[in-house]
């Protein structure tokens, strides 16, 4: 078991976007850390908040926020874990982090320590979670809490020593240089001081005369167990490997979760791009790295003033391409009002599925067909969810209820029935255009009248008759028309009114030009004619 | 000797290499000459981007003997006379602000819809005036995948063309039919004139920019109020019902189009059906609506309640 940490000192600072300003971070009112640009105005950790102030009037002072250090700890451990299976987070007694691995499995994978800890350093360097790379330090040894110790120390192996001391010219490959290596002994040199327990223990050892870690460990157990407490002796053991040391492993997450704080504050939609760029990178890298495809992707900004947007984008077809994703986001940012700087932008998508790979034949022509599924997508995100709709047929002898427009839902594609089965029957001659709400007509001498014009009728009655359970409807349907110029119809008779209440309805004989026709019927409960549908 | 031969030399060449120019710029195929013949139906089966438009007399007059795909077609017709018809308190019924119906229009072009929705790409329709009822479009709606009809309402002309734009692009519709006229604004409570948005011919080029990225049956319907304004649409259809030999029929007049000429007029049958159903009136059947209600309410009365679908009107 060879394991390496990665001790972050500068964490805290690294959570917050790089500034132009003058930043420190400030706990129990004392400077912690602060940038470079606040310690050439003398700013230094261990001030207190007031002398800061006092230094610098333009310094941003900022209360350390451990929660976002320990998700961003998370994210690089997410990283870190293409290196090595087994990863650990680690936080010591003055809340600093490291990310802990065991690379001793590692070695002939990565072909060597050295190209690994070089691998692992360009990461570190050159990562999408933070453009200007983390402040890192290495420390190696056989123990979790020795590699620790180390990096704190600073005083870790590094590949360029290593080459120094022993030369490049290894013949065995894969046996790892760094064995050779004597962790053993810095830890031995290393000042009491950097031992991970609390301060009362430290000055207990330098009121005993201890200056380094090597003369408590020469000392006999039961000298030492007379002395000190039992967390300090379980640490003295874990340290040299006497004991055994469970943690609990990094496991990645199964959803997605990436944040980025800007102390400047983005003021603009222009501000905004940059960051959800590089936002929407890390998911199509999270993505990639999976082989997965995300069904939505939700959008929080937080102002200054802790208000929150929070904009979901449902995709109705999984996606896990960039351009898709951006261009859809972006459409909703347009929605976005900037009239208060945003302070943190918060990506997450937690819904995911298997990407499937499809292998498509090298010779057959594929057919140039968009994806419907991003078109619907963006209708919906700039026209709003009600601009979309989908035509249905529903089991109903009622045209309107059987002709339903529903919205264009996420799990529309899911959920298709094939046996839908259409009442009307093809012979049927039928509208194109429906009206969902039947109109009523005006009547005269039991004639339906349209703009009062008469209509007439062409083609019927065709009755539909049903719901007797519940509305009872009794309707006769009739194709009617209506006649463009007056002159183009001779009219043989006209409707009449009998004495016994019938409607004679007549023939044209020479039927002229005809505007338009319509589908009308006549309710025989409410005793009115009623506007349906249009004939193309 | 030897210069004034290379000169020559030189001369024919480039003459030669001109006259190849011009010929590579002949046989480009938006290129048209009027002397030309009319393309035969065997160039018009070698053509993938047409579709018969299910009437033969009007494929007799088309460019390649169809509607062609991934261009704009401007199909004017006249509005219905719905547009007169006061719709009240009901604000379902119209989809969108301009509730007329193209008179003719969708008739001319169903059946190559029919043909094309086949291909299980879906139907658009871009502010159609009412719900459209699938039982009159008569679309294959076997089809395993998706619905075949879609609707998309945008809310302000400037949505309106947006949106065709970028079904356009995204080729992933089989028919798109768009009503292009002007919606007006009325979300952000504005003046009404301000927001009354022209549609103007860069607009339509606009959208005949993007036809052609696709492979769809684009067509916008407008006002026949329009025929007179310039439009840089490729083909342009104007429609009208006419008498005609004691029918209606409805005139095809091809204003212009691609590849040939333009100018010509035809008529197609228009519900023919409808037409002919007419008997002569002293055979009229007599429709007595309340006598069969009074029937209807004494079988209530027995308790024989029986759902039909079939009109028990009595006819003497």
């Amino acid at each position: 078991m060879y394991w390496l940490c990665i001790y972050l000192p500068a964490l805290p600072l690294e959570v917050f976007e790089p500034s132009k300003q003058a930043v420190a971070i400030i706990e129990n009112q004392q400077v912690l850390l602060c940038n470079d640009i606040a310690a050439k105005q003398g700013i230094e950790p261990g001030l207190t908040a007031s002398t800061s102030l006092a230094l610098s009037s333009t310094i941003v002072l900022i209360n350390r926020e451990p929660e976002k250090e320990q998700r961003l700890v998370k994210n690089l451990a997410e990283q870190i874990y293409q290196f090595s299976s087994q990863v650990v987070t680690y936080k010591n007694h003055n809340q600093e982090q490291s990310v802990l691995l065991e690379i001793g499995s590692s070695l002939r994978l990565f072909n060597g320590a050295d190209s690994l800890l070089k691998k692992i350093r360009t990461m570190l360097y050159k990562n999408p979670l933070r453009e200007t790379g983390f402040q890192h330090f290495f420390g190696l040894a056989q123990t979790i809490k020795a590699a620790e110790l180390l990096a704190r120390c600073s005083k870790g192996y590094s590949p360029v020593q290593e080459k120094t001391s022993h030369g490049a010219g290894n013949k065995k490959k894969y046996t790892p240089s760094f064995v050779q290596y004597n962790h053993w002994h810095d830890v031995m040199q290393a000042p009491v001081q950097k031992l991970d327990c609390q301060e009362k223990i430290i000055k207990q050892c330098l009121d005993m005369g201890f200056n380094k870690i090597g003369e408590i460990l020469a000392l006999p157990s039961s000298t030492l167990t007379k002395r000190f407490n039992l967390n300090f002796i379980n640490y003295i053991d874990k340290l040299q490997g006497k004991a055994q040391d469970p943690q609990t492993w990094f496991t990645p997450t199964e959803y997605f979760h990436r944040e980025i704080f800007s102390i400047d504050g983005l003021r603009n939609h222009a501000d905004l791009q940059q960051p959800i760029k590089k936002l929407l990178t890390m998911l199509c890298d999270y993505l990639l790295q999976r082989q997965l495809k995300c069904t939505d992707i939700t959008w929080v900004f937080t102002r200054f003033s802790k208000n929150k947007n929070t904009l979901e984008i449902n995709l109705s077809q999984a996606q896990s391409s960039y351009e898709n994703l951006l261009e859809l986001s972006k459409i909703h940012l347009d929605q976005l009002p900037m009239d208060s700087p945003v302070e943190n932008i918060f990506l997450s998508s937690k819904h995911f599925i298997k990407k499937n790979i499809h292998h498509n034949d090298l010779f057959s022509s594929q057919e140039a067909c968009g994806e419907f599924n991003l078109l619907a997508d963006k209708i919906k995100s700039k026209l709003g969810d009600m601009s979309l709709w989908q035509l249905k047929t529903k089991e109903s002898h009622l045209p309107e209820k059987s002709n339903s427009m529903e919205y264009f839902g996420k799990q529309y594609f899911s959920k298709i029935k094939n046996n839908e089965i259409n009442i009307v029957n093809d012979k049927d001659y039928r509208p194109a255009w429906l009206l969902q709400m039947p109109e009523p007509l005006k009547e005269k001498n039991k004639c339906p009248l349209f703009n009062n014009k008469k209509l007439h009728l062409i083609k019927g009655p065709e009755r539909i008759q049903c719901d007797w359970w519940s509305n009872k409807n009794s309707r006769d349907y009739f194709i009617a028309g209506l006649v463009n110029k007056s002159g183009c119809l001779k009219k043989k008779s006209s409707i009449n009114e009998t004495p016994n209440n019938q409607i004679i309805i007549n023939n044209y004989e020479n039927v002229g030009c005809w505007d338009s026709f319509y589908w009308i019927y006549y309710d025989r409960i409410k005793k009115t004619w009623y506007l349906q549908g249009e004939f193309s | 000797m030897t210069q004034n031969t290379s000169i020559k030399k030189r001369q024919e060449l480039s003459l030669a290499h001109q006259k190849q120019n011009v010929e590579a710029l002949l046989q480009h195929p938006d290129l048209w000459r009027a002397s030309q013949a009319p393309p035969t139906s065997k160039q018009q089966a070698t053509s993938n981007s047409v579709i018969k438009s299910g009437f033969s007399q009007v494929d007799r007059l088309l460019c390649n003997n169809g509607w062609p795909l991934g261009n704009l077609i401007e199909c004017l017709a006249p509005l219905s006379s719905s547009r007169h018809f006061k719709y009240g308190s009901v604000k379902n019924n119209s989809l969108s602000q301009n509730n007329n119906i193209m008179q003719g229009a969708l008739h001319l072009f169903l059946p190559a819809i029919r043909q094309l929705a086949s291909k299980k790409r879906p139907i658009i329709l871009v502010a159609p005036p009412y719900v459209p009822y699938l039982p009159g479009w008569h679309i294959n709606t076997d089809s395993t995948q998706a619905a075949p009809l879609w609707v998309v309402l945008p809310d302000t002309t400037t949505h309106l063309l947006w949106a065709c734009e970028q079904i356009l692009r995204s080729n992933s519709a089989s028919t798109v039919l768009i009503w292009l006229n002007p919606l007006k604004n009325q979300q952000h409570g504005e003046s009404q004139k301000k927001n009354h948005y022209h549609l103007r011919s860069v607009h339509v080029r606009k959208l005949q920019l993007a036809a052609r990225r696709s492979q769809s049956l684009v067509v916008a319907l407008r006002d026949i109020n329009n025929q007179q304004k310039s439009s840089p649409a490729p083909l342009r259809i104007c429609l009208e019902p006419t008498a005609y030999q004691q029918k209606t029929r409805l005139q095809v007049h091809l204003l212009k189009q691609p590849g040939s000429w333009g100018g010509q007029k035809t008529t197609i049958a228009w519900h023919n059906r409808l037409q002919t159903a007419a008997i002569p009136g002293n055979q009229w059947p007599v429709y007595n609506p309340t006598q069969d209600l009074f029937n209807n309410y004494r079988q209530e009365k027995n308790d024989n309640l029986v759902p039909s679908t079939t009109s028990t009107a009595k006819w003497s």
